[in-house]
């Protein structure tokens, strides 16, 4: 850390953030130097982007205070947070993609001939020269789009720096990029290290953090963790103060190691996706349950949806029951008897407006009645057998899905998997962002499913559920499988010496 | 995600009660305001405009108001997938001019092959919005414009008159009970239209493709196959509207026939409680919304309000209209 | 690294190769079909590329092309105005009304009455975050009801002296109509390429909310364009007043669909962002030109003229959607 001013640049003091009674930050103290960069860590819910959102206000604060070079500021809007010198640069680029590298970097502040025609010349020189200053080799004419997205996101931090930025947040900006990309990026970052600039890196990929960051900041559960320079927090312990491991004694119990004895249910072979899914193989037997650990971002949602047919694999065979799935939609493999549970409740799985009813019998319409008609009787029945099964708590079959806590949301989507009598399940994140006595629910509904027989492939952000649930875990790290280990008998640790050492001996990406 | 759900700091107990209180009753006015504005207006015309209550005049409403429910139907089905249909004025002029081109085949032929003709535009419509992925919006103003174009060709530009009896005079001129058969044909088709969303498949799938794309698809909804469907019924519609105008006119009149009828069916269906932003479909609403605007249009003629002023107000009434309807979603 | 880069060269030098080709294919198609269309339609029909027979297809073609340059600037900016036709045509009447007062005010009066009308649309629009189609389709049907209130039936100016000259006499042998054509889209190209203002509209065109992070103020200028689009509907609206010498309420009739059938033929996109004054200059004469050939033909009526924009909007959105597809890298 080249850190010569001992006042942090952005700090950050006792803050907390509550949503609907939720504190998605609690007590979050925090600070950035300048000539930093600030590696912040967390697993899903860990209140990463409440955090980075408050930062550039976007939230407010409920309680704590920022800081600005040692002074307390509030930002009452995003633009008063970049103004102030703080820039986000998404993976999202929020840039204009029809318009030229010069014209982005330089959007309102042109240079003009007398104050009104803007001097094209000039312009075009300016942008240049800055890309020129930040090693950044592209020709500032060029329509932005026609670019790669780790240039548009390098374009994102010059404008940021050449409207002065003294903070730049990267929020997952190597997630989409490929590995040459990623060298440039780091090189501009090093750049801007070396001029004083504080940079907060969010990524999910360890290595990079490693390869990059001066100190570590680790969320977990809306809380703060631990703040360690870079080298004094070894992988080992990173990956247990991201995962936590607090419910250990709960760990592995319902596992089983004979649960492998029962037919190949589920089978993929060297199934590929892009670069977020490689030669994936796996096989799930009848009533086993099988936890895809990894972290974030390690291709592990990617491969649900590469099974399910929601995204279309490029190579690869999926095997269901002996059938093979290929070119197959969510439409086909509900009908062969797949069923998925989508990551994001919100925006993949609900359909907020609509009752629990209809968002229940969705994926069984079809089988509900005749001739297309739905019969409301069938429906009705449905809805009351799984309401009582799975004890979800509602007012009626007539209360729209957006009125129940999200356990019980989940609960009615668990539901509309069930429904279609699947043979094999696929939950990504079932029990994401639900309190923990739904979560308690939902694990012990999916060791009764698998009791019953069913093949589950389950994820989760957290290690002890997983343990809780599982017969046997497959590591997953950047797209590609690292280990496998059968839970009976393990704890936490030796699942996170597995995912750390996966992390440790990811192979360079060369994604050619 | 919670993170995206801003909420106020907690207050206290007893005056959130109130304001939720205070809330639902906003809520149920809001959600009943097409039939709460109905029969208030309906109420002020009897108290006010001579000769509203005279069953000739409701008959005159209820024809003028027929072909209103029909493409406003088949709007709100639009609606609910989170599209919109603008061609529905030009399709019911196209309809017109098809009659009066296929008049030789016999009135039911040349009525049958009008609707066949939108319903299979509509069916392009919803081509070029699944297959092609253009943007509702700009699909049916290109054949809003198209549409009329082609009307007006089919007849040379002019109006032309049709034959008196027949169907067509049935449709046009016959009442039951004082109700013309016309307003009973589009009630049952209402019904049909209302059982269609209520009662099978594709009103569900309609209802999950507005309400969440991702989520209808990876819930194995057919969601191009219902898109499709949605736009040819709306198609069909506008069609079957376009006879009932012709009927009632006694002529093809591609100048005159669904002008600006895009902006009433949107306005009614959204009035009548289907939200721009999809999701939700009122069969009833849409048929009171359409009610509503007839009747408001007969309270201008009736008080011997000038059209050219009526018009002026009922641009100020729909816009008032959907702006509080907006707030509320 | 220098491996990687030698061999990711070409083929994004292949890319950036195709990405220009789309883009001169969106902004030069119309021109490209004008010419063709002229050079073919003129063997058959030889009075079409007779000098004055040119000299009317524009001066006929002027008042939607001040329209269109209104719509391409609220085109690009992501919005859509329906009111510019009914604009227009109270535009006509507001000049009939006004020249008594004196040719400026006939001239300025309809362009301020056009602004405030935009003034509504774009509040409502910005503000209130209406949807452009409903408010400005809602002000179609107001303003239409509101020249027909001012006058029933056509207004004749009677001797409007200088007022008619303005859009009727010549310089240097062209018509004055011709010139304010030119000058305005000259100047229009002038504000939309180097000002901020034209940059903005691009911006928020391109994407609103990456403008509003990067301190566009969207809400004015969005609010402002639809202003300006409003004067100059009205100010077309004057000026086809002085050339007819009368108030014509029923004037411009389906002028909101060709204005958008010209700009989007002429490589503006639809979904905003994209366009040049170029290619929407060359729609509004392709469709003047296809006016005077069907005209031309004799045994046409007026209504294939719609029919040809609609059938030309429908191609170029089509092949609009094909083309953005194909660049979305599916």
């Amino acid at each position: 850390m080249n850190t010569t001013s001992t006042v942090p640049v952005l700090e950050a003091r006792h803050i907390t953030k509550t949503f609907r009674g939720f504190a998605a930050l609690d007590d979050v103290s925090f600070a950035l130097m300048p000539g930093e960069v600030h590696g912040l860590m967390g697993e899903n819910g860990a209140g990463k982007s409440t955090l980075i959102k408050t930062l550039t206000g976007f939230h407010a604060p409920d309680a704590g205070e920022l800081r600005l070079a040692g002074e307390a500021v509030t930002f009452a809007d995003p633009r008063a947070s970049q103004n102030a010198g703080i820039a986000a640069v998404y993976q999202e680029i929020n840039l204009i993609p029809e318009r030229s590298v010069a014209e982005n970097i330089m959007l309102g502040r042109e240079p003009r001939i007398g104050g009104l025609i803007i001097d094209r010349r000039r312009l075009n020189a300016e942008a240049a020269d800055l890309l020129s200053r930040y090693g950044i080799h592209v020709q500032a004419t060029a329509p932005l789009k026609s670019l790669g997205l780790g240039m548009q996101q390098m374009i994102a931090i010059t404008r940021a720096i050449a409207l002065g930025a003294r903070v730049v947040i990267l929020d997952e900006p190597t997630s989409a990029l490929s590995g040459s990309e990623v060298d440039l990026l780091f090189a501009l970052i090093n750049r801007l290290r070396d001029d004083g600039v504080a940079i907060l890196f969010v990524s999910h990929r360890l290595s990079e953090c490693y390869a990059l960051c001066d100190r570590l900041t680790v969320l977990r559960d809306g809380r703060h963790v631990c703040t360690e320079t870079t080298a004094d927090l070894p992988r080992t312990a990173l990956v247990t103060a991201m995962l936590g491991r607090e419910r250990e004694a709960e760990a592995a119990g319902g596992a089983r190691s004979e649960a492998r004895d029962g037919p190949t249910v589920l089978a993929t072979e060297d199934l590929s996706w892009r670069d977020r899914v490689r030669d994936v193989s796996l096989d799930i037997h009848a009533g086993e349950v099988v936890g895809l650990v990894g972290l974030l971002g390690s291709g592990r949602t990617e491969t649900f949806k590469a099974i399910f047919g929601a995204e279309r694999a490029d190579a690869g065979r999926i095997m269901l029951e002996g059938t093979p799935l290929t070119r197959h939609t969510p439409a086909i493999s509900i009908g062969h008897g797949l069923a998925f549970l989508p990551e994001d409740r919100r925006a993949d799985g609900i359909f907020a407006r609509l009752p629990i009813r209809e968002n229940l019998t969705a994926t069984t319409l079809g089988s509900l009645g005749r001739f297309g008609l739905v019969s409301r009787g069938a429906q009705r029945q449905l809805v009351d057998e799984f309401v009582e099964e799975l004890s979800i708590k509602c007012s009626g079959p007539q209360q729209a899905i957006s009125e129940l806590s999200g356990g019980n949301q989940q609960k009615v989507l668990l539901a509309r998997c069930l429904a279609t009598r699947p043979k094999a399940l696929l939950l990504d994140d079932p029990t994401r962002g639900i309190d923990v006595g739904a979560k308690d629910e939902v694990h012990a509904v999916i060791r009764r499913l698998a009791g019953e027989g069913m093949a589950v492939l389950v994820t989760s952000s957290e290690i002890d559920e997983l343990l809780a649930i599982c017969d046997r875990l497959v590591a997953i790290n950047e797209g590609e499988i690292a280990g496998e280990l059968d839970v009976a008998g393990r704890s936490a640790d030796d699942v996170l010496h597995l995912l750390a050492g996966a992390a440790e001996h990811a192979p360079a990406r060369d994604r050619a | 995600m919670a993170e995206s759900v801003v909420s106020k700091p907690a207050r206290a107990a007893a005056p959130q009660r109130t304001s939720r209180e205070k809330r639902s009753v906003v809520d149920w006015l809001r959600s009943n305001s097409v039939y709460i504005a109905f029969a208030l207006l309906v109420a002020f015309n009897l108290a006010v405009t001579p000769g509203f209550d005279n069953v000739y005049a409701l008959r005159q409403l209820l024809f003028e108001a027929a072909p209103l429910i029909l493409i406003a139907l088949g709007q709100s089905l639009a609606i609910g997938t989170r599209g919109i249909d603008l061609s529905v004025g030009s399709m019911m002029a196209l309809s017109s001019s098809v009659i009066a081109v296929a008049i030789g085949l016999g009135q039911p032929g040349a009525i049958v092959t009008a609707i066949a003709v939108t319903t299979l535009v509509g069916l392009f419509n919803g081509s070029m919005v699944t297959f092609l992925r253009v943007d509702p919006l700009i699909s049916g103003l290109a054949l809003l414009v198209a549409g009329r174009g082609l009307a007006k060709v089919l007849l040379g530009g002019s109006r032309v008159d049709l034959p008196s009896g027949g169907i067509l005079g049935w449709l046009g001129m016959q009442s039951y009970f004082f109700v013309p058969v016309v307003a009973i044909i589009a009630i049952v088709i209402a019904v049909v239209v209302a059982a269609l969303v209520r009662g099978t498949t594709f009103g569900r799938y309609t209802l999950f493709a507005g309400a969440s794309r991702s989520a209808a698809f990876l819930a194995g909804t057919p969601v191009r196959r219902t898109l499709l469907g949605v736009y040819a019924i709306s198609g069909l519609l506008a069609g079957l509207a376009g006879v009932f105008a012709s009927a009632r006119t006694g002529a093809a009149d591609p100048n005159y026939i669904g002008v600006l009828f895009e902006l009433d069916a949107i306005a009614a269906a959204v009035i009548g409680g289907n939200p721009l932003s999809g999701g939700r479909v009122s069969i009833l609403g849409a048929v009171f919304g359409a009610l509503l605007l007839q009747v408001l249009d007969a309270t201008f003629i009736m008080n011997n309000i000038d059209y050219t002023y009526a018009q002026i107000l009922k641009a100020g009434f729909i816009v008032a209209a959907l702006y509080l309807q907006r707030a509320g979603h | 690294m220098s491996d990687t880069a030698t061999t990711h060269a070409p083929a994004a030098r292949d890319h950036a190769r195709r990405e220009r080709l789309v883009a001169l294919v969106q902004s030069r198609l119309a021109l490209a079909v004008l010419i063709v269309v002229t050079l073919g339609a003129g063997a058959y029909f030889p009075n079409l590329l007779a000098p004055t027979n040119i000299e009317n297809i524009v001066t006929a073609a002027s008042f939607l092309g001040l329209i269109v340059l209104g719509q391409s600037f609220v085109l690009i900016m992501g919005g859509l105005d329906l009111s510019v036709g009914s604009m227009l045509a109270l535009g006509t009447v507001i000049s009939a009304y006004t020249l008594p007062y004196g040719w400026p005010v006939a001239l300025l009066a309809p362009a301020v009455a056009g602004a405030l009308v935009g003034l509504i649309d774009g509040t409502l629009i910005a503000r209130a975050k209406m949807a452009p189609f409903i408010v400005t389709l809602a002000a179609l049907l107001g303003i239409h009801g509101i020249a027909l209130a001012l006058a029933k039936q056509s207004m004749d100016l009677g001797d409007a002296g200088f007022f008619g000259t303005i859009a009727n006499g010549e310089i240097a042998g062209i018509n004055n109509m011709i010139w304010i054509l030119l000058i305005a889209f000259a100047l229009g190209a002038l504000v939309l390429n180097r000002t901020r203002y034209g940059m903005a509209l691009f911006a928020i065109g391109g994407n609103e909310d990456a403008a509003r992070m990067m301190g566009v103020r969207v809400e004015r200028i969005k609010i402002a364009t639809y202003m300006l689009s409003g004067a100059l509907a009205g100010l077309a609206g004057a000026l086809l007043a002085a050339r007819l010498n009368s108030g014509l309420p029923t004037a411009g009739e389906g002028y909101e669909l060709q204005s958008i059938a010209a700009a989007v033929v002429g490589g503006v996109l639809l979904t905003g962002g994209v366009g040049t004054l170029t290619g929407a200059l060359s729609g509004v004469l392709l469709l003047g030109l296809i006016q005077n050939i069907i005209n031309q033909i004799g045994t046409l009526s007026a209504s294939y003229q719609q029919l040809a924009s609609g059938a030309f909007l429908l191609v170029a959105v089509i092949i609009q959607s094909l083309l953005s597809h194909r660049r979305g890298g599916e």
